[in-house]
């Protein structure tokens, strides 16, 4: 098989090339060269473009794009198309659930997974519980229900099985064993999962007003949740380090979650900007 | 309240607090003082990526930790979760890791494993900050062969790599 690694002149610069090569892979290297200052700098999971790149000129079977500590990792399938921590976590958790390995038949992601992954799991007769944004959040959710595979959209995946802690290496991996035992291909695999469309806001707030305080939200949420139904979701959570107010809907419908969308921000702006 | 801690450890630009070597020294000592809780040597593993900054806290966290007389064990670049590994492998007390992820090279973060590769729960990390703001540990001084030791582990690259082909079925 034909890998092609960047490894963001990070942690995994010698690991990662000479793990894939030693299992007997042919190996394309980017971001193997750090000097101190180049770390995640146009390479790594946060420009998976730059690996697709090589991919698709190079005609490898898989890309492989780590961050600079190398616990997360981005995939790119053989014809160079991003496949991001949700649909890996639908693979691997439906391989998991016909080798009957997956513990208590449940997956933990946490609030940003698209609702397609929901469906893909539930449809295969599997759960999917979802804990707080961050790692530590998804192992801690893991070991109080008793689960053995979680992760997150942005690439972290924790086999607990295997790991205590998200490993971009070892699920990497995982992937790749999953398709030399199928004979399959990256993007074959990935399209057991659907996701639904999404739109994703942000609102310039002066000062975080506690998000049900914010007059008339709460029956506009309300509403809209009720149009959505089982098939989406609503998630309005004010951003960690900037000041901004997120605002996420699922749906369906692209064109009604856009309008949904549209009607809390005007909504927001009104009351509190 | 956190202080220090965010979501994933200390993170700040490289020499601006929080990210100072006084703060990773201060870090290195309350470390070393929670965990050292039993009648023996007590090792910790000290981990990082390939930031240039890396060098100057590795080595105030290696002092902090020294200094309150527990070894430090010395992997250099390794990825995080190999840090957990080698922690849990080698059986020392706790796993630090310096990196801040995917974020540029003038950032740098310091985050703890346990004994057993797990992060840190949310309670000992604000130990850890009760630690450092305040003045409980400020006094302890051991001296003689009351100080720790550094070891650099020079195989650790290796035993990762071999832990890593183990997950794959042949």
């Amino acid at each position: 098989m034909k890998i092609a690694v960047d490894c963001a002149n990070g942690a995994a610069y010698k690991i990662a090339p000479e793990v894939l090569y030693e299992l007997g892979a042919e190996v394309i290297t980017r971001g193997v060269n750090p000097n101190g200052i180049n770390i995640n700098s146009n390479c790594g999971a946060l420009h998976p473009d730059v690996v697709s790149k090589i991919v698709q000129k190079s005609g490898a079977d898989i890309g492989i794009a780590l961050d600079g500590d190398a616990d997360r990792v981005i995939f790119i399938d053989e014809k160079g198309k991003i496949v991001d921590g949700d649909k890996i976590m639908a693979v691997c958790c439906l391989d998991m659930l016909r080798q009957g390995t997956l513990r208590n038949d449940t997956l933990v992601a946490t609030v940003m997974s698209n609702l397609g992954l929901d469906k893909t799991i539930q449809a295969a007769g599997g759960k999917v519980i979802r804990s707080k944004v961050g790692d530590r959040y998804v192992v801690e959710k893991m070991r109080e229900i008793g689960g053995n595979f979680g992760g997150e959209q942005s690439g972290h995946l924790i086999f607990l099985d295997h790991s205590t802690t998200g490993d971009g290496v070892l699920s990497a991996l995982q992937v790749l064993s999953i398709m030399v035992r199928k004979q399959k291909r990256l993007s074959e695999l990935a399209s057991c999962m659907t996701p639904y469309p999404q739109v994703l806001k942000n609102i310039k707030v002066v000062k975080k007003v506690p998000v049900s305080r914010i007059s008339g939200l709460n029956p506009l949420v309300r509403s809209i949740k009720k149009k959505l139904g089982e098939n989406g979701r609503l998630l309005i959570r004010y951003s960690g380090t900037e000041p901004l107010l997120r605002v996420m809907i699922e749906g369906e419908d692209k064109k009604a979650i856009k309008t949904y969308a549209d009607e809390i921000i005007l909504h927001v702006n009104k009351q509190i900007c | 309240m956190r202080k220090l801690f965010g979501t994933d450890g200390v993170r700040g630009v490289a020499n601006k607090e929080p990210m100072t070597a006084e703060t990773a020294l201060a870090l290195g000592r309350a470390a070393a003082y929670i965990f050292k809780n039993k009648d023996k040597r007590h090792q910790i593993v000290i981990g990082k990526d390939t930031r240039l900054s890396g060098y100057m806290i590795e080595n105030a966290l290696a002092s902090g930790i020294c200094w309150m007389g527990v070894d430090v064990l010395l992997v250099g670049p390794l990825p995080t979760p190999g840090i957990a590994f080698i922690t849990s492998s080698m059986r020392a007390d706790a796993g630090v890791v310096i990196s801040a992820s995917h974020n540029p090279f003038q950032d740098n973060g310091i985050k703890f494993f346990s004994n057993d590769g797990f992060k840190l729960p949310d309670a000992l990390e604000l130990e850890m900050e009760d630690l450092i703001l305040g003045d409980k540990i400020s006094s302890l001084r051991p001296t003689a062969k009351e100080v720790g030791k550094a070891f650099r582990v020079d195989d650790a690259k290796g035993r990762y790599i071999v832990y890593l082909k183990n997950t794959f079925p042949k």
